[in-house]
């Protein structure tokens, strides 16, 4: 299963996207379909701190016979260190995102993000010269963390410069955390600008990654950015998510104990050993 | 003696107006065929400039256009060096513009510069195109299986469309352009 954790969608004026911004997207999510993509993540880019009473201006499309797991995705780029950007999930604004990124602009604020910011993926800006050096001893604490940085090949499709920039920081990425925690992106802003998976693959083992590991950047590692913004999100303390019972289907019903009455008048009349242990098992998640 | 070992790249060129097989496709869409352009239809307003949705008319891609598109993208993005490792296979062995499926042979050991060359060329004439790989395999058979079947798979899709559109003239060409492109795949050299 391929992801494309970045297709931008930051409105180009006002504070909800236009028409012709979202036929734009429809374009890409369709193309992204076609080329064999299976979820995508729409991103909304803001720089500098969050404006109050934010609302979240993605709106998922409604896709009828395309199988496509659609995400929500906060790009902040953050540039002072003195500022509290309020990234946890008490923050409302933030929290109505389902992935959260942030663009670290200087080399304190990436130290800062490496090391303790609450997020999923650190998305430098590739397709120019990187402000700074990328260190062993700060990217492996985002690695430690199971933080994931984020490569975009949209910009090196559009021109050559940009493409010699991506390969040259790609490859001094790819050095320091010798190709862990790396997902590669599009960040397409149009859908001529997208590629099928197993191109990306492919320029990927160019830039020195193994060929399973390039796969991996692009199924596996997105994965498990979902994975861990969901654990960011929804879980207390990353051990436990509570769900309200009403979620539960028909089929799982049985979790709730009790079942019918028709049915625990049967297992009381028996009482044979395995319906005993059925019934301590239904009444377990009561507790 | 070692025989020289190629590799057979089989690829799909998208296009902005490219109709996008299962996927939903907008009303206004047509089909990609050069002369099937429903008349009257509303010109593209997109912000971005051309999207290539205005250009039936333009002649279908010749197979020189192709080679030279992926030697020029070879070129710039491998300089003379990779230019010239990659020379001397490189060849064009087939191209259909009904469906914009192609083949080419590689060499293999250089396989994924032509591809990454393939990758990063963004128009053809042009116009602004997707070039994507769908199979890549050592003998040229297998390729020609697998694009049949994609072809097959593809005019099937366009058919239907244009049985929906109660456009006989063109299902009709639809199925000529199928047996076409499936003997002149089969009459391939192996």
């Amino acid at each position: 299963m391929f992801y494309d954790l970045n297709i931008p969608v930051t409105p180009s004026s006002g504070s909800t996207p236009s028409a012709l911004d979202q036929l734009e997207t429809r374009k890409r999510v369709e193309l992204l379909a076609h080329l064999g993509y299976q979820a995508v993540a729409y991103n909304n880019e803001i720089t500098g701190k969050m404006p109050q009473n934010h609302v979240n201006p993605i709106t998922k499309l409604a896709l009828p016979g395309i199988n496509l797991k659609q995400y929500s995705r906060l790009t902040l780029v953050v540039d002072d260190i003195s500022q509290n950007y309020g990234l946890n999930t008490n923050n409302p604004s933030i929290a109505s995102y389902d992935i959260l990124a942030v663009n670290p602009t200087n080399e304190k604020l990436f130290q800062a993000a490496c090391g303790t910011f609450e997020v999923d993926i650190i998305s430098l800006d590739m397709s120019a010269r990187l402000p700074f050096y990328l260190k062993h001893s700060t990217v492996g604490l985002a690695v430690e963390r199971g933080i994931y940085f984020e490569l975009c090949y949209g910009a090196a499709i559009r021109d050559a410069t940009a493409r010699r920039n991506l390969i040259s920081n790609a490859q001094s990425l790819i050095r320091v955390t010798r190709g862990k925690n790396i997902i590669i992106s599009s960040q397409a802003m149009r859908a001529m600008e997208l590629r099928g998976p197993y191109d990306i693959v492919n320029f990927g083992t160019l830039l020195g990654l193994n060929q399973a590991v390039a796969k991996d950047c692009l199924s596996s590692h997105c994965r498990a950015v979902a994975m861990h913004a969901e654990t960011r999100r929804n879980t207390n303390r990353a051990v436990m998510s509570v769900a309200p019972v009403a979620s539960l289907a028909e089929t799982e019903q049985w979790k709730l104990g009790g079942g019918t009455p028709g049915g625990k008048r049967k297992n009381d009349n028996k009482g044979t050993a395995s319906n005993k242990k059925a019934k301590e098992l239904q009444s377990e998640p009561v507790k | 003696m070692v025989r020289f070992k190629n590799r057979y790249l089989l690829f799909e060129i998208v296009y902005a107006d490219t109709p996008l097989g299962w996927t939903s496709i907008p009303a206004s869409t047509s089909l990609a065929l050069p002369n099937a352009t429903q008349p009257g239809e509303a010109a593209d307003q997109s912000p971005f400039g051309d999207t290539g949705r205005n250009n039936y008319r333009l002649p279908p891609l010749a197979n020189k256009d192709l080679l030279f598109a992926l030697k020029d993208s070879i070129a710039e993005n491998f300089g003379d060096y990779g230019a010239g490792l990659t020379q001397r296979p490189l060849t064009l062995k087939y191209f259909s513009p009904h469906t914009n499926v192609g083949i080419f042979r590689i060499s293999r050991e250089e396989m994924h510069i032509v591809w990454g060359a393939l990758t990063f060329i963004n128009q053809l004439k042009g116009r602004p195109c997707i070039i994507k790989v769908i199979h890549t395999s050592g003998t040229i058979k297998k390729c020609q299986l697998t694009t049949i079947k994609y072809d097959r798979d593809r005019i099937m899709f366009l058919r239907n469309q244009a049985q929906l559109l109660k456009d006989s003239q063109a299902y009709t060409q639809l199925g000529l352009a199928y047996k076409e492109s499936a003997d002149e795949v089969n009459s391939l050299e192996i």
